[in-house]
């Protein structure tokens, strides 16, 4: 047999390993692509050899034509529908038949180096490069044991090679085929990893802002915490989603600030007075921006004038924006009803860190 | 490349005062790191190996989410001071607002560095979800960076070992990115096939404790050996020591998660602080057990595991007499924990008594210790 004979009938070999199915026995499963669905485990699972398969292997460049059309198409698939799609069996077979024919000489099976041992030896539990696999597999040789518990505990799929020197050189094979799998799987996986990372840093970003935001003081984190576990008036993204609740509710939450107090709005003489005031927004809500850079919402204020407890004040408060509200409070004692105070007060730890952000 | 990356999540407490800082400081991780390695070091089939060259281990920090907002706390304590001193005149609100307007300093104290994080994780608002988040995006981060920039042969694995707090918040994020589509995409879900964890290992398990959905943890996370069925890793090792009270309410024991699930008891004491991560994670028993998940017989033999654990001291101590001392005081303290956590009933009392018995037989620890003549 010529070495381009050689060549084929060995191709045809890892091609048939990695495709070859018999759906009658369930442990007779394709090497590689069947792990992505299987959910059974089998403690062993035969591989069987099928001579026609090598007869696709016989013209490489009609496989290979398919290939852009194949990869574009498995680019519109899920993640998961893509280890299902016959597309991919095709794409990495042409795949590795090119990737092998440049190779004459494969990679060491095993990158973790064993100490001692003789090649059929290693070849007792090669591991699976296809560690992204829901099962890993594992191959070894039918008259070796297992060298891994786990393949002892029936956890891992394997799959047996004759003990001959074909055999090693088969399961040699096999697993360069499954590098070279995993290597077009990886790819075409790159751009779904992208978009997790993507939504990740961005919620990081959101939750910054919300932090950034309305400050909460603690009684305050643990009502609007109560709210979220209930999915109660907090517009939450659900379990599954990401980033901050968009509505922020306020409870008791004291604040100084400066204003104005008008005195004889109804009757009497006017005057305008400058006043420090301590103000406690009583209860309220505010509700985040898309991007929780801001942030608008209004409370029920309770105001005292001058940093006194003697002339209590209530009214509304309008949260404006993340760094501005302003209160309007009216006196609560019949010797001030009719005056107001107007209040202008800022977030000032927003302000603060937002200055410094 | 290494052959393994595996995470590391830290517990309670402060471990990043550079929160503000991007990215954030892993410093807590340096001891920790150097517990695994000297361990490592007595392997003996690993021992000469360097063990970055196999063995990555990555921090994930999240810490920073608690202490961002302390300091926005102290800033706010601190602005409000003032205005409350005037209308209030209390010495006693005034005081109270000097410490807040400190707890986010480095020296804040127990109070602040410990249980406000565990407040925070569990009953501030959306803190649970920013922290897992948080671990999430550190997880995605790096596996991209590896799958992105691996070229032909076996990629590596990725594994996960997470400390006390970090146990119920890297269980959360695990579960999390197990359960649905990120982004839209489901290139880390369980469904996706994409990616899964190799190892699981929770030291000082408080997962259980601290999960917020009204379902039973146990019974509902993907986090659990893939050989039940739906699960999210290979092997899943659940590692407690008998004195250490945090892992004992509610604790994780499943009874039936088969051959992929280990749970491992330590009751060795090297230090009085027998909780700390570097306690834990630089035990042999625990080493071996990530390298057996790792590598399988090829990294350690049983027999190898055994003798590696024989070859350590369990209990630490300046002279004979502080060694019985340390021993009578831990098994009073793991008796008195299995008696009060018996169970899930009665969880606030147990919790209280079991303190109480935590702090009376510290006492009588370090004060052996301390007659000994070793300073603690």
């Amino acid at each position: 047999m010529t070495r381009r004979g050689l060549r084929a009938l060995g191709l045809g070999s890892v091609l048939a390993l990695c495709w070859t199915a018999r759906a009658d026995d369930p442990c007779d499963v394709p090497a590689y692509l069947s792990a992505f669905t299987r959910t059974e485990v089998c403690a062993e699972a035969r591989v069987v050899l099928e001579p026609a398969h090598a007869e696709a292997l016989a013209k490489p460049q009609e496989r290979l034509a398919d290939v852009p059309a194949a990869l574009a198409r498995l680019r519109d698939l899920a993640t998961a529908d893509r280890a299902l799609d016959p597309h991919v069996r095709s794409l990495f077979v042409a795949t590795l038949s090119d990737a092998l024919a440049k190779q004459p000489e494969l990679a060491p099976v095993d990158r973790f180096a064993l100490s001692g041992g003789t090649p059929a030896e290693r070849c007792g539990c090669v591991y699976a490069a296809l560690r992204m696999t829901p099962a890993p597999l594992c191959f070894r040789l039918t008259d070796t044991k297992p060298r891994d518990a786990a393949c002892d505990a029936g956890r891992m799929q394997v799959v047996t090679f004759s003990a001959s020197p074909e055999g090693v050189r088969a399961a040699v094979r096999h697993e360069a085929y499954l590098d070279l799998a995993w290597a077009g799987l990886n790819a075409l996986n790159r751009d779904d990893r992208l978009a997790p990372h993507r939504a990740l840093a961005d919620s990081r970003r959101a939750f910054e802002r919300y932090r950034r935001g309305y400050f909460q003081l603690p009684w305050e984190l643990a009502f609007n915490g109560w709210l979220e576990r209930r999915d109660a008036l907090r517009a939450c993204p659900g379990a599954d989603g990401l980033g901050p609740c968009r509505v922020q509710w306020v409870l008791l939450h004291p604040l100084t600030a400066v204003g104005v107090r008008l005195k004889g709005i109804g009757d009497g003489p006017f005057s305008r007075t400058a006043v420090a005031t301590l103000g406690v927004d009583l209860i309220g809500a505010v509700a985040y921006t898309g991007g929780f850079r801001h942030y608008l919402g209004a409370s029920v204020a309770l105001g005292f004038d001058n940093l006194t407890f003697e002339d209590p004040r209530l009214g509304l408060t309008l949260h404006l924006t993340k760094y501005l509200q302003v209160s309007g409070l009216a006196g609560l004692r019949a010797s001030t009803r009719g005056d107001a105070t107007i209040l202008i007060g800022g977030n000032l730890v927003g302000w603060l860190h937002g200055l410094a952000d | 490349m290494a052959d393994h990356v595996v995470f590391l999540v830290h517990g309670i407490g402060g471990h990043s005062y550079q929160g503000l800082e991007r990215p954030p400081r892993h410093a807590w991780a340096e001891p920790v790191i150097a517990a695994f390695d000297a361990t490592w070091k007595t392997l003996p089939r690993l021992g000469a190996r360097e063990r970055a060259a196999h063995v990555e281990l990555v921090p994930i920090t999240y810490d920073h989410v608690f202490h961002d907002y302390l300091t926005r706390l102290a800033t706010y304590a601190r602005g409000l001071q003032p205005a409350l001193r005037e209308a209030l005149g209390s010495d006693t609100v005034d005081d109270v607002l000097e410490a807040i307007g400190d707890a986010s300093a480095e020296d804040a104290g127990f109070l602040w560095d410990t249980l406000t994080d565990l407040l925070l994780y569990r009953l501030g608002d959306g803190f649970e979800r920013q922290v897992q988040e948080a671990i999430e995006e550190q997880i995605v981060r790096k596996v991209r960076a590896v799958l992105d920039g691996a070229g032909g042969g076996p990629p590596p694995t990725f594994s996960l070992v997470s400390h006390s707090l970090g146990t119920a918040a890297a269980h959360g994020a695990l579960h999390r990115l197990a359960r649905g589509t990120v982004g839209g995409s489901d290139a880390f879900s369980l469904a996706g096939g994409a990616f899964h964890l190799h190892a699981y290992v929770a030291l000082a398990n408080v997962s259980r404790l601290l999960w917020t959905s009204r379902e039973d943890l146990v019974g509902t996370t993907l986090v659990r050996p893939r050989d039940q069925g739906r699960g999210y890793v290979d092997t899943f090792l659940n590692v407690a020591h008998v004195a250490d009270p945090v892992p004992r309410p509610r604790p994780f024991a499943p009874s039936d998660w088969g051959g992929g699930y280990r749970a491992i008891a330590l009751d060795h004491v090297h230090q009085p602080n027998v909780h700390a991560f570097e306690h834990y994670f630089g035990h042999p028993r625990v080493v071996c057990a990530l390298v057996r998940a790792l590598y399988g017989d090829r990294g350690c033999t049983e027999a190898e595991q055994a003798a590696v654990v024989r070859a350590v001291e369990p209990i630490v101590a300046p002279t004979q007499a502080a060694r019985m001392q340390i021993v009578r005081a831990r098994d009073a303290l793991a008796r008195r924990f299995d008696e009060a956590f018996h169970g899930d009933a009665g969880l606030l009392a147990a919790t209280a008594g079991a303190l109480a018995a935590l702090i009376v037989q510290l006492v009588r620890a370090r004060r052996a210790l301390m007659l000994a003549g070793e300073p603690v």
